[in-house]
């Protein structure tokens, strides 16, 4: 039996605002008829006479008068403050006893000193995660970890700016840090980074890199969360009881995961992947309450990810393969040499001089013996699009992938980076390709990516 | 419950701001200004009027009390006019409250419109305001003695920081 006797209270809990606790109480407490009108005067006078001390404080004495925003600022500082100490209360009839009984000052105060402790706190979290930082390139996860705190740690003001959040945060966690502000958020950032850290750590982190890359090869300029991928390949590699360390998927793989989950509705799917995280938790050894509850209160968001994959036939989005963007292409290809330039400039006189284009696919067929002589040969004869798709016609689908790696179209930077002549190549060459059969255009954009030309 | 900030302009605070300004008789009385208690209650409505226009509160016994006990020695001043100057006087501390971006105390913007009114502008409510005081919050905006009064230099200085922005 797990289940706890719960103290029974006018107030639901549920519904009360982690980040205007305190304002949400009272309003609860109004409603619900705990706090008579009379005492939510009093609680109201009260407010204002803290703020009026405040606001003198903030000004040294110097101005009896502020901008109405500064004093709002300080108004919900001040609110923000006094809820923090109620938070830090037992439960809700002690909360609501202090408010009724106690003067607001004195649970400021109380407030102020529950702050300090947390600033503290943060601190430790924001060491646990700096210890526990992960090798990786991705950018965000780097600026946030190394600059992103700074201005917290430097700039936090407790007496009138404590439900501010002044810092540079980016990296998006697998759960979103909501309805918390100020020192309470920045706590439960780190702690939820830091849980993440600990879960990466278990995984190298050349391995992790190449997951990423499988994900996608630009995601050091990604806002994506590393943890997620990680656990979503290691609960794939669970599924398929291969070594979870690997964090790897064969086509094959792909295809019996498919197969394994395909049947599954969105409920049956949570529990096999609760089952494959229980045993990924058994395997790795891990002892961290804290972290497992972390990773198990993921699953409803990761079991809908799968679940969309599966709809979608895109399960190697969800369980990506991994890639080494190091390795070296598989097809070196070699331009050829080119022609003496002599007998070049003689070849494009000729060439350009042609009446019928027949003449010209014989010089072409005669004279042309490397690639590199057939793209300056269709750069420098500004072709018309009809004419440049029966010579691309003549060439193989790899002298195709070739030039298309070296040609891609990018109508926004061709205006800068190339020349006019260059531009209209690659114009001709994009309109060949697209009245190409898709499966053979869908072969030479494959080989686009395996293929480096030298 | 309400939790938004207000002023509390009701009857009692009202009644206890007209009296702390009546008090102030006592002393201006010696340089023959006296405020009728509906002069009172209109300054009184008059900062609050002020505060509402350009976006601030206050809290406290307010300003009014210091206004009045500065000025009450100008040479300017005479009862015929005193009630709408005062009431003039507050109305131009609040504005350039706001627009010294809070860098001058209380204490320093009263100061400086008393010297002004006094001296140069020889009791010219609008020439405190529309020279004087700009020019003062100018300087404090760029960050130079607020009595500065070099105009040439001024706005080479503003364009200056317009050609560094």
């Amino acid at each position: 039996m797990n289940n706890k006797i719960k103290k029974q209270t006018v107030i639901d809990a549920d519904k009360l605002s982690g980040e205007f606790y305190f304002q949400s109480l009272l309003q609860e407490a109004a409603i619900k008829g705990v706090l008579s009108p009379k005492e939510a005067e009093r609680i109201q006078l009260e407010c204002l006479k803290l703020l009026a001390d405040s606001t003198e404080r903030f000004t040294r004495g110097q101005s009896s008068s502020v901008r109405v925003e500064i004093a709002q600022g300080i108004m919900a500082s001040n609110l923000f403050t006094i809820g923090i100490y109620l938070k830090s209360l037992p439960n809700l009839d002690t909360a609501l006893f202090q408010v009724e009984n106690e003067p607001l000052e004195k649970l400021y105060e109380q407030g102020l000193a529950v702050l300090k402790r947390k600033i503290n706190v943060a601190h430790y979290f924001f060491n646990q995660v700096c210890k526990s930082k992960l090798k990786t390139a991705n950018h965000a996860y780097n600026i946030t970890i190394d600059q992103g705190f700074k201005p917290f740690f430097e700039s936090y003001e407790i007496n009138f700016h404590a439900h501010e959040i002044p810092s540079d945060i980016d990296y998006q966690l697998i759960h979103p840090v909501t309805d918390l502000a100020g020192v309470e958020f920045v706590i439960k950032y780190l702690e939820s980074l830091y849980y993440e850290n600990l879960f990466c750590l278990y995984f190298d982190a050349d391995i992790i890199h190449e997951v990423m890359s499988g994900y996608d090869k630009a995601y050091q300029n990604l806002l994506e969360n590393i943890c997620a991928q990680i656990f979503q390949n290691a609960l794939g590699c669970q599924l398929l009881n291969v070594p979870w360390h690997l964090l790897n998927f064969s086509p094959a793989d792909l295809n019996s995961l498919d197969k394994k989950l395909r049947s599954h509705n969105q409920l049956e799917l949570q529990t096999q992947l609760k089952r494959a995280t229980e045993e990924l938790i058994t395997d790795l050894a891990l002892t961290n309450r804290s972290l497992k509850k972390y990773l198990l209160a993921s699953l409803p968001k990761i079991t809908t990810t799968v679940y969309q994959g599966l709809v979608t036939n895109s399960l190697n989005k969800v369980f990506v393969p991994r890639f080494n963007p190091k390795t070296r292409p598989l097809v070196c290809y070699n331009m050829g040499l080119k022609m003496d330039d002599k007998a070049y400039r003689e070849l494009v006189t000729e060439f350009l001089s042609c009446r019928f284009f027949e003449d010209k696919l014989a010089i072409i067929k005669e004279q042309i013996k490397s690639l590199a002589d057939m793209e300056d040969l269709l750069i420098a004869t500004e072709l018309e699009s009809a004419e440049a798709a029966k010579i691309f016609a003549l060439l193989e689908d790899i002298e195709l992938a070739v030039l298309a790696k070296r040609h891609p179209l990018h109508p926004t930077i061709d205006a800068i980076d190339f020349s006019a002549s260059e531009v209209r190549m690659q114009h001709n060459l994009d309109a060949y390709l697209r009245t190409l059969p898709q499966a053979r255009l869908a072969k030479i954009l494959d080989m686009t990516t395996t293929i480096e030309v030298v | 419950m309400s939790f938004e900030l207000m002023l509390f302009d009701n009857f009692l605070i009202e009644k206890q701001a007209v009296s702390e300004v009546l008090l102030c008789n006592k002393i201006t009385a010696d340089y023959a200004l006296v405020l009728s208690e509906e002069q009172a209650l209109e300054l009184v409505e008059t900062r609050s009027d002020s505060l509402k226009n350009v976006g601030r509160v206050e809290f406290g016994g307010g300003i009014i009390e210091k206004v009045i006990l500065t000025f009450a020695n100008s040479p300017y001043i005479s009862q015929h006019y005193y009630a709408e100057i005062i009431n003039d006087l507050v109305e131009i501390f609040y504005y350039f409250k706001n627009e010294t971006l809070d860098l001058m105390s209380d204490d320093d913007l009263i100061g400086t419109m008393k010297k002004y009114f006094d001296g140069v502008c020889q009791g010219s409510l609008d020439q405190l305001k529309f020279r004087e005081l700009e020019r003062v919050a100018r300087n404090v905006r760029l960050g130079i003695d607020p009595d500065y009064n070099d105009l040439y230099d001024s706005e080479k200085l503003m364009e200056d920081e317009d050609e560094d922005e």
